[in-house]
């Protein structure tokens, strides 16, 4: 039932995830996800909001409370476990480069 | 005011859109509106515009937080909606993976699924037709529209075929665009053009049809446009609204959409436009010059002509067809043949045809099919004369003229049977239906 093109989140997904720990709505998320990567990564707004939906239907997310025309949203157990799948992906990929380079200076 | 047209086509690739819009605006052409097939621009000063290309559904908080970043909606197909702005913004589009999730469901497949059953959907109600004509001809003898009704049907369910292969390739497009191969502008816009003037070309030449076979009378032309006129609206109203529809409201709309168009052009054949009334029209009576026959029509059945012989009353039946050309007096003319002979040799009935008027119900109850009109030509003897073909088939076996005996109440001979008579003169078509002696003086009567 999950898309196939959630398999394997890019860093926009990630980070739209990982700042919905907390309960934010949609102009809130992307100034989270710009503060928290000191603006290296943007989420446009079309974006996000292309992922929102998603995430909801693919049970990532949810929306937790709707306030005057304010939708707010967030991470669900679903989605943490789909975080912490995607962050094991990642730390492996740190562990092997570091096996294969050996700390040799690049 | 001024206005430029550019095909729509490119919508669904927003690096060359984009493109094009912003190098419009440069040279003063603003985007105002993007309808069904194109891109509007009106006349303003040449200035930069950035342009932003959006896939979501408009949604109020949505709208109010584009609307404060200083996104300004332009105009939206589907759900592609686009935005300017005169300063630099961020990127609305900013992970591609995303973008192309998205663009997939602009086009459902099932478009092109629809379409196709659409089209089998018309080319089935066309074909069903082919037994009311002959109705047509006897009781609805002016309503000659339905001669034109299955060719128009059959290209208005090719056009659909091609709005599929349009989607289809639209589909393709998109794609080739998440493999990262952006099909040529040129492709876009050269498919674009190709398949919708195909469509037109295909249109304009059934109305161009219709106007040769039924060249005075403008009602005529507006039937065919009516419906290619509400497939057109159709089709605008849909790309203008879906983006704005849930995906099971689409479903709903389009499942009635399908039921609606079965019943419409299952009902439509049966439709009574008052047309072609002058296409084919009933000759007067007349009265036949000869003095030993007199000749009166009985007011009750206006195509029924006494004729009274030395005397004796003899019937007869005669329906004559002027008609404004060749084509309509051709079609008259061979059905007029395939049920004479089916007359003669009706297959799937108990008992003969009584008369024309029964040959109405004919056309209903019909077990078996018309003899083909090759097949039924066989039947009758041709002559030529003059200026007309005469083909009479004789020994009809026809119910209500038989005659019997006052004191034996044995069936007289040759009352069983008649002559049925088909005269082509030139476009004018008249059938006869009598007994032999009284079919041949009517026949001299037409043809001397």
């Amino acid at each position: 039932m999950a898309r196939k093109e959630f398999e394997t989140l890019t860093p926009q997904m990630y980070y739209t995830l990982l700042v919905l720990k907390n309960p934010h709505h949609g102009y809130e998320i992307m100034n989270e996800i710009a503060e928290l990567t000191d603006r290296a990564v943007q989420v446009g707004a079309g974006t996000l909001y292309a992922l929102l939906p998603r995430f909801i239907e693919d049970g990532y997310i949810a929306m937790v409370q709707e306030t005057d025309r304010k939708k707010i949203y967030q991470i669900t157990d679903a989605g943490r476990r789909k975080l912490l799948q995607e962050t094991v992906k990642m730390e492996r990929m740190l562990r092997n480069y570091r096996e294969v380079f050996n700390d040799e200076k690049i | 005011m001024m206005k430029k047209y550019k095909p729509i086509g490119l919508y669904i690739d927003d690096i060359k859109c984009r493109k094009m819009l912003e190098d419009m605006a440069e040279q003063g052409w603003i985007l105002e509106s993007c309808g069904d097939s194109f891109f509007v621009f009106r006349k303003g000063t040449p200035q930069t515009l950035h342009y932003y290309i959006d896939y979501n559904r408009s949604d109020p908080e949505y709208d109010a937080l584009l609307k404060e970043m200083g996104y300004r909606f332009v105009d939206a197909r589907r759900t592609v909606r686009i935005y300017c702005s005169a300063e630099e913004l961020p990127e609305l589009q900013t992970d591609p993976v995303t973008r192309m999730m998205a663009l997939n469901e602009l086009i459902p497949a099932s478009e092109i699924w629809f379409s196709l059953l659409l089209a089998a959907v018309i080319v089935f109600a066309a074909l069903m037709t082919s037994g009311s004509l002959a109705v047509d001809l006897f009781s609805f003898f002016f309503h000659s529209t339905r001669i034109m009704y299955r060719i128009l049907m059959l290209v208005l369910a090719g056009t659909l075929v091609l709005y599929a292969l349009l989607v289809y390739l639209q589909r393709r497009s998109i794609r080739r665009q998440a493999e990262g191969i952006r099909s040529g502008m040129d492709f876009n816009i050269a498919a674009f053009y190709f398949i919708n003037i195909l469509s037109s070309v295909l249109l304009i030449l059934v109305l161009c049809l219709y106007w040769l076979t039924y060249h005075d009378s403008l009602f005529v032309i507006l039937y065919p446009l009516l419906i290619l006129g509400s497939t057109w609206i159709a089709r605008t109203i849909m790309n203008r609204y879906i983006s704005t529809m849930s995906r099971k409201d689409k479903r709903t709309v389009l499942s009635i959409i399908l039921v609606m168009g079965l019943l419409f052009f299952r009902f439509a054949i049966n439709a009574h436009l008052d047309t072609g009334r002058e296409q084919v029209r009933k000759t007067d009576i007349v009265t036949y010059h000869d003095p030993q026959t007199s000749l009166y029509s009985e007011e009750t059945n206006p195509i029924l002509q006494r004729i009274s012989i030395f005397g004796a009353d003899s019937h007869a039946e005669e329906i004559a067809a002027e008609c404004s050309n060749g084509f309509v007096a051709d079609t008259v003319f061979r059905k007029l043949i395939r049920y004479a002979a089916y007359m003669k040799n009706p297959v799937g009935r108990d008992y003969p045809c009584s008369n024309f008027t029964a040959m109405e119900e004919y056309g209903h109850l019909a077990e078996g099919p018309l003899p083909s009109y090759t097949d039924a030509l066989e039947l009758f003897v041709k002559e030529e004369t003059s200026g007309a073909e005469i083909y009479t088939i004789h020994d009809v076996p026809m119910f209500n003229d038989i005659i019997y005996d006052p004191v034996t109440g044995i069936p007289e001979a040759d009352t069983y049977v008649n002559d049925i008579c088909i005269i082509r003169k030139q476009n004018t078509v008249i059938m006869i239906r009598g007994f032999a002696d009284t079919v041949q003086i009517i026949r001299e009567f037409h043809t001397k």
